[in-house]
Formats: structure tokens, C-alpha cells, sequence
């Protein structure tokens, strides 16, 4: 394995020329001009494995530190989750941009899914949420969720100033007071009770507590709360991008993009962009 | 003839599979059609769609005999650090990634007519074909229907097979 640093503008791999190697981006961005790729993600898989030539130039597009291996089985444990989740990518693409002519939509996929099994069978969501049974994780995850999102009814008296609502939001993350925090956090978004210009900082802290508690369903829901309290896009855009290693390697990315853009379209639509 | 799932579209999967023995074939969903898309064969992975938002967005059907052996997710990373898995592995992404490629230039009849005819050859002797139940089922009966009128394949006891006298022509 080698280590190689790259300049903004390098062209790594040029167009009609074969990919001899795994790329894996540890950090900056690649762009094919079609596509960006970036860090903890792999490039050139296709053109790797079936040898045939890339059809553009991958460019550096922001300066870039690359892992570069000769073969699969020189890939290290920390980052074969990476490199298979970046041939999933490719193969999902692939299978489904060539045949069907467009990407699959996990929220289209999970509400699809629930209009075929109510039509067979009279069923509802709860039967997906069933389906999805056997895997713990996942279930104690989605568990969680439901009861960061609808189950709480708790009701909470919102301090006066920001300062004392923070210290009580840290009091009930020391305390672990999950249902308090979240009743809590439910009242301050419906009321809007303090100028956007406080939360940030704020949710940039949650946020790295989150991931320190490792906490896949807590940082979910500070991401959505996000989503309603900022106001500016780039914002939000720069608390995924800091966190953007933990939520691919928890898996959380779709399910970011899935919250979002139920719950805020026209948000993730720009945060696309 | 058996079809039987193996895994379901929309579903949390446990580990991967690789087929053991016989085929298996996959289908994808689109909006307005679903496909046929490929068949795999022994030494093939399946399951690789997992990963892309931790369900599955691939049906898998086994037909006729078949066996798979299932890897669990931290299996299928050991596997990967042996050198003649990865070789294999390799040559099967290296067969499915040149497949997929040429299928993007190709029209939906062309591409169901090419899985019928791979699943016709690969299945030696036992010259399978695909059920008209699971052709139904599956939602791909309008392509294949087309290619039953181009004369391509014929419907012999409820079960789609290719038609040999097409197959020598092309």
C-alpha cells in the first residue's frame, strides 16, 4: 500500500487509460466530472475490475491524501467496511441506472414496499417495522426513533435564556434523561423560542457528544432538529460534512437523506447542491 | 419447476450468500417496470446491494436445485483478506460489472432474452426456464410476452423457455 498526497487540479487517473489500482480517498475529494467522490469512499472500481479504460479524467478537486493498494486482500480491517460499501454503491448504480434509468430512493423503497404489503395484505407500516425484525440493531435503532419523533408527550418548562436552556440540555445529557432532553428540545423547536444565530455552536456541540456517546438514534435526531433551527444551509451542510466519516460508517447517511427530506424537501434539495 | 426467494426487496439481510451450487436469478424494481436483470451462477456473490442503505434493494430467487453457503458480514471481511477469494471474487465482479455495462446500450427485450438464453445454456441438461406464475408474480410478463410474439421464447406447460431454433440463430 502506498500513501500519496495530491494537489487541487492533479489528474490521478487520465481518460482512456486503465485503473491499476484501489483508490481510496482518506481525505480531499475526486471528481470524473460526472461524479464526486469523497473521502472514505474508493474510485475507478468498475474500470479496476472489469480492465477497461475510464472514459474521463479523475481530477483532484480538493487537495487529497489517497490510500493506494495493488489488490483487495492488501485492504486493512478499518477500511474494507469503506471499500464494500463503495462496490454496494457501484453495484446498486450500476444495476439499477442502467436497467431502470434512475438511482433507487430509500424512502420510495420503504413506502413502496408498505403500499405492496397494505394491498396483499391489509397491512400498515408497523408491518415493515415487523419485517424488519430479527436484526437487532436496526430494530432497537428504528425503536428509538420512533420514540425520539412521535412517542413523547412530556410536558417541559422552557428556560428564559439560551444560556439556561443549555445548561439544562446538559444537565439531561449528563443525567441521561432521554425523555426530558427530547421534550425538551420538541418544545424549544415548536415555539421557536430563540434566534437561529444560538444554535450552531450549539448543535456542533451536540453533536460531537452524540458521536462520543455513540449514539446512532441521539445523533439522528440532533441532525433532524438541525434541519428545523438552521437556518443557513451552509450550516448544516458543514455539520455533515465534519461528522461525514461517523454517519457513513454508522450508516446513518441514508437515513439522514431519508429524515430530511420528508420532514424539510426543500432543504436537502439545496443541501444537495 | 421451484423458484424460491432467498431474499426480499425492502429487507434487512443477515450476512451474504454465495452460491454453492446452481442459479439463482435477480430482480431489480423500477417505477414503471421491473427486471430480470441477471443470472448468477455458482462461485457468484449475492446480497452486495445491502450495504448501498442497509436493506436490500435486489430480489434473489433461487431455481430449480440450488445451494448457497451463508457468510455473516464479518466472514465475508475475513474472506477478503485471502488471497484466492479475492481472486474469484475478482472474476465474478469483473463478469458482473462488464454485464451491467453493456446492458445500459441495450433495450429491456434484449436484455430478458440474454438473461433466458445464460439460463438456458447454464442449466445443461436440465434446459430451465422461468415459470409463468414468477414471470407474473415478478411483474416482467409484458417483456416477456414480446419476446413469446418475436417468437423467441415459447410457453411450454406454464413455464417460459427459450425456443432452441432462436437460439441457433443467434
Amino acid at each position: 500500500m502506498k500513501i500519496n498526497k495530491y494537489k487541487k487540479g492533479k489528474v490521478i487517473i487520465e481518460k482512456d487509460s486503465p485503473v491499476k489500482k484501489l483508490f481510496y480517498i482518506q481525505q480531499g475529494k475526486i471528481t470524473d466530472t460526472k461524479n464526486i467522490f469523497s473521502s472514505g469512499s474508493f474510485f475507478g472500481l468498475v474500470s479496476f475490475f472489469t480492465e477497461l479504460n475510464v472514459l474521463n479524467d479523475y481530477r483532484v478537486l480538493e487537495n487529497a491524501v489517497l490510500y493506494e493498494y495493488d489488490c483487495m486482500d492488501e485492504i486493512p480491517e478499518d477500511i474494507l467496511t469503506f471499500f464494500i460499501k463503495s462496490l454496494s454503491d457501484m453495484y446498486v448504480g450500476f444495476s439499477y441506472m442502467s436497467l431502470v434509468g434512475r438511482m433507487p430512493d430509500p424512502s420510495f423503497i420503504i413506502s413502496n414496499y408498505n403500499d405492496q404489503k397494505s394491498s396483499a395484505a391489509g397491512g400498515s407500516k408497523k408491518d415493515l417495522l415487523k419485517e424488519l425484525k430479527g436484526d437487532g440493531d436496526l430494530d432497537d435503532f428504528i425503536k428509538a426513533l420512533d420514540f425520539y419523533i412521535n412517542d413523547n408527550d412530556e410536558e417541559v418548562e422552557i428556560p428564559q435564556t439560551f444560556s439556561d436552556f443549555k445548561d439544562e440540555i446538559n444537565k439531561l445529557l449528563v443525567e441521561f434523561n432521554v425523555s426530558r432532553f427530547i421534550a425538551m428540545m420538541r418544545g424549544v423547536i415548536v415555539k421557536k423560542s430563540f434566534p437561529a444565530e444560538n444554535w450552531y455552536a450549539f448543535f456542533s456541540e451536540l453533536f460531537e457528544r452524540s458521536i462520543t456517546l455513540n449514539d446512532r438514534a441521539l445523533t439522528l435526531y440532533i441532525i433532524y432538529s438541525s434541519s428545523f433551527m438552521l437556518t443557513d444551509l451552509e450550516q448544516i451542510n458543514s455539520l455533515l460534512r465534519k461528522h461525514w466519516e461517523f454517519l457513513r460508517f454508522n450508516g446513518l447517511n441514508s437515513w439522514i437523506d431519508y429524515v430530511l427530506r420528508v420532514h424539510n424537501n426543500k432543504l436537502i434539495v439545496q443541501v444537495d447542491d | 419447476m421451484n423458484v424460491e426467494r432467498i431474499t426480499s426487496f425492502g429487507v434487512r439481510i443477515d450476512g451474504m450468500y454465495i452460491v454453492a451450487n446452481g442459479i439463482v436469478l435477480g430482480v431489480i424494481y423500477g417505477f414503471e417496470t421491473n427486471r430480470l436483470f441477471r443470472i448468477f451462477s455458482t462461485g457468484d456473490i449475492i446480497g452486495l446491494d445491502k450495504y448501498y442503505c442497509n436493506i436490500g434493494l435486489i430480489d434473489y430467487f433461487g431455481i430449480g436445485d440450488f445451494e448457497l453457503d451463508n457468510l455473516s458480514d464479518d466472514e465475508f471481511k475475513e474472506k477478503l483478506k485471502d488471497k484466492s477469494f479475492c481472486k474469484l471474487f475478482s472474476e465474478s465482479l469483473k463478469e458482473l460489472f462488464s454485464e451491467l455495462s453493456s446492458f445500459s446500450k441495450e433495450d429491456e427485450q434484449i436484455i430478458l432474452y440474454y438473461n433466458m438464453k445464460k439460463l438456458y445454456q447454464m442449466s445443461g441438461s436440465k434446459r430451465l426456464g422461468l415459470p409463468k406464475k414468477f414471470v407474473e408474480e415478478t411483474g416482467i410478463d409484458r417483456v416477456m410476452t414480446e419476446l413469446q410474439t418475436q417468437g423467441k421464447v415459447l410457453l411450454d406447460k406454464d413455464v417460459y423457455i427459450i425456443n432452441r431454433q432462436s437460439v441457433t440463430e443467434n
